[in-house]
Parts: structure tokens; C-alpha cells; sequence
């Protein structure tokens, strides 16, 4: 092979192996995105009360648990516990008055999906407006200045309006229920 | 000096030229003319045409398909390709140039097996560049990561090539030092002559990936635009950049980018991406059909005997569907076939999804005993390591996933 035929194939190969970089190596396309801590949560609007039965992550609760749970409790103790933890940092108002709330059920076991429910009783009768917010999290803080945040994505049933599925509370705006609908409310 | 022994500079100093060229068409946008062609439309025209002439011998037309495959990324390029490779291998036998494509395309679709056979196959492997970077690859897939360094280090002895310097970049960004990592990528840069804008935009690319995982937004973004001014029209660019539009809630901006992306580049991972971001808007009803035609072509893929969209099943299954049982079957799967961090990694957060945290931590524990530096992989090992009781190896990993990257809670895609 004469060195002019060597340097071709060199370059060739060169080139050859400039694809097989780009091809081969490095697997730059998506595997998976996702949100830390996004969990769901149905409020089910009823003439006495407002039913809450939230679905969360179990990465919500293992981060508040970690960062701000009794020391030496087990992950059942945490996922048991993290019930309270949620009623303190749900808040609900019926015509702009808070409202206290009570916490009915927890998980019996350690679960990647656990479940709590919650009512809101009406102090004088059904409210014309609802307001559901949250601070989930928020004292905690990933790094300094950036806390921690946790969403949901609510379905609301609601005996006097149409069922409302898909929308996002977060804790930067509070949710408002009324019989026409609901909507997160901007700051 | 420019024009002397200031080699680095003055190639940086062509690049940004070219890169300043090829923007000039935009001009004719003015008075309503016709958009240009883009860099990546020009070139695959050009391969298209190539193709079609068929007057080069048989491993250059093979070379060509590959090119193609490597360029668009689609599954229909990619099916050419390995029927090119069959009938180069009935042509003309197993010689190096034809096996050389086949065992890169083997390990780009993770049959690593059969790349490490079409390697052995290779009698001149000890001498040849190409051959030592892919048993560099095939190392690195099969989480032998010291392996790997010392065979990049071998082919780097003899001399600065930009695929070397890359390959070693990437390494260390994966276990090592991300700073260096960036500095890996810088000198592969300086490898590359002003007529490579494409591989100039790929490496800024890294960059750009690079100081996103570390939370540095605003410099990701002046890669990725300086990667879309040196090559414009790559889906792949364009994808990236949807994905930090999204990071910064720019969100109008990122939904138009992910679409416009998906109609050039219909692949399963783009559309699963983009169904990720509805979720992470709080718009789970636009996100299932996305997510549906996903979930369908990586299990079509699945069906036909391919192996490559195991790990996209693993995860979608604990990530999107939360099935921990269905992620669990395709992360052991992928796992068996690539013994390495991500694998192990992915079926760990798979047993976690099944709430099998035992399991889950010894498995993440493997993971982490390649010295895997990933934010992603801190937070997954935190996880587990709470679920699993172990509340201060917890804190430590949120504390370590924290330190290498505060934004880690916006949006991200996992690559």
C-alpha cells in the first residue's frame, strides 16, 4: 500500500470514526423527565364539606420526613405521619374564611403511591367561593434560596359545576372553586 | 499570535468566522424571501444524492448510510443502514471498513454481544485507532470505565484527535472531574478544522449539557446558540434547546420548540419528552397522547427483537405509567445486557417504583460504586436510601446531589 493509499484510508477511518462518535457513543437523546415531587389530588365539593384525597409522592414525603421528621422514625412512621404534615400545609378558605381541617385516612404501609384524605366542613353553609392552597415543602431547602416545591395535579367534582380535570396547584397560587369553575389564581 | 504557533486560537478564530458566515442567508429573510436551507437539510441532500449515485466502492456507500443514520437519527436510516452492512457482508466479507460500521451500529442499538464479536473479528485491533476507541466504547457501555480511560489514553499517546479528546470528556463527565470534562471538550474543539461545524456544533452541545447538569442555565444556552449559528436546521441542537427553554419556564417558547422538532424528528424518545413536559406544566391531558405513541413504538421496537428502547421502557414505566413491576422487567433486561451505572441506576429506581427497597439499595449501591458523578443519581440514591430507613445517607445524597447541581428540581430530561 503506498503512503498516499495509507493517508486516504487514514482519513477515511478518521471520518469513519467522527460518525461513529456521534452515533455511538454518547446517547444524547431523552431517556425520561419528570418533576421530583408532583402528586395528584381529587377536592370533591359537596353541600356540607370539601373532600380532599390527595395522592402524593412518595419522594414528597421521604424529602419532608428527612429534612424536617422526628428523629428515628421508620419509613412507616413517615408515611403515617406525613398526614399531619399535609393538613398543616393545606390551606382552605370558604368566602375568604380558613378553615380547619381534619385528616380521615393514612397509609397502612410504605407505598410508592400513598393516599390521604381530608375535610374541610362549612362553617355557614356552602360557600360561594373556595380557596385551596399549599406551602408543601417549602420550608425546606434544596439549596440555599431554592426551596423545595411540591404540585399537584388536581381533579375537582363539583356538584354545582362540571367536573374539572388537569389543573396545577402549586404553591406559588392558590386554587378558587366557585360554581363556575375553577382556576389557580395569579399573584 | 494569531497566524503563528497559536494553533487553538486561530482554529477558534475560523470556527467563529464560519459560524458568523453561515448566518449571512438570514438576512434574505428580510422583505419576506424564502427561508434558507439549512446546514443539516444541505448536508442531507448531499448524502441523499451520494446514495443515489452508488459509484463508490461498497464500504464507502456503507460509510454513507451510517453517516445518514448518525445524522437523522431515524429508525427507517438506521433499518438501511444494518441492511447495508448484510449485503456489504455478502459483497465483499468481513472486512475492517464493514465491520468497523457494524460494531459501532451494534453498540449505538446495545447489542453489545455482537459488537464485541464483529471487534474480535478485527485481527489489527491492537494498532488500529478506530478499533481501540470502540473497545474504548464497548468498555465504557459495559461499565468497565477504567478500561475505557486507559484505552482513550492509549489512542490520546499518539497524537490530539477531537474524537479521542470527546470520548475522554465525556468519560470524565460521567465519573470524573466535570471542570476537566469542559476542558476535554474545549481542546476537541481546537482539533476541528472550519469545515466540521457539525461535529463543532455537536461538542458545543456537550457543553452546553454539561453546565446544564450543573445548574448553569445562562451558559448552557450560549453553547447551544453558538451550536445553532455553527450548523443550523439539527433536530438534535433544536431539541436540547427546547429542553432548557422548559428548565427556564419559558413555555410557550419550549412547547413550539418540542414541536416543531418532532414533525423533522419523529422519534418515541422526543415525543415522550414532550408528553414530560405537559406533565411537568400540570397539563396531564396533553401529555397522554404523547405519551401513548411513546409508549407504542418503544414496545413496537421491543416486539421486533430490538433492544436499544429497553431502558427508555424501564423508565417511562417508573417514571410516567409509576408501574414499578413493567420498569422492573425492562430495567433487569437492560441491565443484563449492560452491566453499567445507568443500568443499574435505572433498574434501582425501578425497584424503588415496586417499593422493593431492600433490593433498590443494594442495587443503587452498586451504581454508585463506579463513581458516577450525577445529580440525577444522587437524588435517586437519596430516595432510596430514606425509603429504605437509612435517613442520613439520605440527607448526604440530597446534600451531594444539591452541591453538583441547585437547579435540579426544574425541568431536566434524563439522557
Amino acid at each position: 500500500m503506498s503512503i498516499a493509499e495509507r493517508r486516504r484510508g487514514h482519513r477515511a477511518r478518521a471520518s469513519l470514526t467522527a460518525g461513529l462518535l456521534l452515533l455511538g457513543l454518547l446517547g444524547a437523546v431523552p431517556v425520561a423527565a419528570h418533576p421530583v415531587a408532583q402528586g395528584a389530588m381529587e377536592l370533591a365539593v359537596f353541600a356540607d364539606r370539601l373532600a380532599v384525597c390527595a395522592t402524593v409522592s412518595s419522594e414528597q414525603v421521604l424529602v419532608a420526613a428527612a429534612l424536617g421528621g422526628p428523629k428515628g422514625a421508620s419509613p412507616l412512621e413517615s408515611f403515617r405521619g406525613h398526614g399531619e404534615y399535609l393538613l398543616a400545609h393545606l390551606r382552605v378558605t370558604a368566602d375568604g374564611h380558613p378553615l380547619a381541617g381534619r385528616l380521615l385516612s393514612v397509609p397502612e404501609a410504605v407505598t410508592d403511591k400513598p393516599r390521604y384524605e381530608l375535610e374541610y366542613r362549612w362553617i355557614d353553609g356552602r360557600p360561594a367561593r373556595i380557596a385551596v392552597g399549599q406551602d408543601v415543602l417549602r420550608e425546606f431547602e434544596f439549596t440555599p434560596g431554592n426551596p423545595w416545591e411540591a404540585s399537584y395535579v388536581v381533579r375537582i367534582v363539583h356538584d354545582a359545576g362540571p367536573v374539572l380535570e388537569g389543573v396545577l396547584l402549586t404553591s406559588r397560587a392558590p386554587l378558587v372553586v366557585t360554581a363556575r369553575g375553577a382556576a389557580p389564581v395569579s399573584r | 499570535m494569531i497566524w503563528g504557533t497559536d494553533r487553538p486560537r486561530r482554529r477558534r478564530l475560523i470556527l467563529v468566522l464560519a459560524a458568523a458566515v453561515s448566518v449571512f442567508p438570514l438576512a434574505g429573510l428580510i422583505n419576506g424571501a424564502p427561508p434558507p436551507v439549512t446546514d443539516y437539510e444541505r448536508e442531507l441532500t448531499r448524502m441523499q444524492k451520494d446514495l443515489a449515485d452508488r459509484s463508490g466502492r461498497p464500504s464507502e456507500f456503507l460509510r454513507l448510510l451510517y453517516r445518514r443514520a448518525a445524522l437523522t437519527g431515524s429508525a427507517a436510516d438506521v433499518r438501511a443502514a444494518e441492511a447495508g452492512i448484510g449485503q456489504a457482508l455478502q459483497r465483499i466479507g468481513p472486512v475492517e471498513d464493514v465491520m468497523l460500521v457494524k460494531a459501532a451500529l451494534d453498540l449505538k442499538l446495545h447489542r453489545l454481544s455482537e459488537a464485541a464479536r464483529a471487534l474480535a473479528a478485527l485481527s489489527s485491533g491492537e494498532d488500529s485507532v478506530p478499533i481501540m476507541l470502540l473497545r474504548g466504547d464497548l468498555a465504557l457501555q459495559e461499565g468497565r470505565y477504567e478500561e475505557a480511560r486507559r484505552g482513550y489514553a492509549r489512542v490520546a499517546d499518539r497524537g490530539a484527535r477531537w474524537d479521542t479528546l470527546a470520548r475522554q470528556a465525556y468519560l470524565e463527565s460521567r465519573i470524573g472531574d466535570l471542570a476537566l470534562a469542559d476542558r476535554l471538550y474545549a481542546e476537541a474543539e481546537d482539533e476541528l478544522s472550519a469545515k466540521e461545524m457539525r461535529t463543532y456544533a455537536w461538542v458545543r452541545l456537550q457543553r452546553g449539557l454539561l453546565s446544564l447538569r450543573q445548574g448553569r442555565h445562562d451558559e448552557a444556552m450560549v453553547h447551544y446558540r453558538r451550536a445553532e449559528r455553527a450548523y443550523s436546521g439539527y433536530w438534535l441542537v433544536d431539541e436540547h434547546i427546547a429542553e432548557l427553554l422548559g428548565a427556564q419556564r419559558k413555555f410557550d417558547e419550549a412547547l413550539a420548540r418540542y414541536r416543531d422538532v418532532i414533525a423533522r424528528a419523529p422519534r418515541p424518545e422526543l415525543h415522550q419528552a414532550l408528553g414530560d413536559f405537559y406533565v411537568f406544566m400540570g397539563r396531564p391531558e396533553q401529555a397522554a397522547p404523547w405519551h401513548d405513541q411513546a409508549l407504542a413504538r418503544y414496545l413496537e421496537s421491543a416486539e421486533r427483537g430490538d433492544v436499544h428502547y429497553y431502558h427508555h421502557l424501564a423508565s417511562f414505566y417508573a417514571d410516567v405509567r409509576r408501574n414499578g413491576a413493567a420498569a422492573v422487567k425492562w430495567a433487569r433486561r437492560d441491565a443484563e445486557l449492560r452491566p453499567n451505572a445507568a443500568t443499574r441506576e435505572t433498574l434501582a429506581w425501578a425497584l424503588y417504583r415496586e417499593s422493593r427497597y431492600a433490593e433498590a439499595l443494594a442495587v443503587i449501591r452498586d451504581a454508585l460504586a463506579s463513581g458516577v458523578n450525577d445529580a440525577h443519581l444522587f437524588v435517586h440514591a437519596a430516595m432510596i436510601h430514606l425509603a429504605a430507613g437509612r435517613t442520613d445517607d439520605g440527607r448526604t445524597f440530597l446534600a451531594r446531589a444539591a452541591a453538583l447541581n441547585p437547579r435540579y428540581e426544574s425541568f431536566h430530561v434524563h439522557r
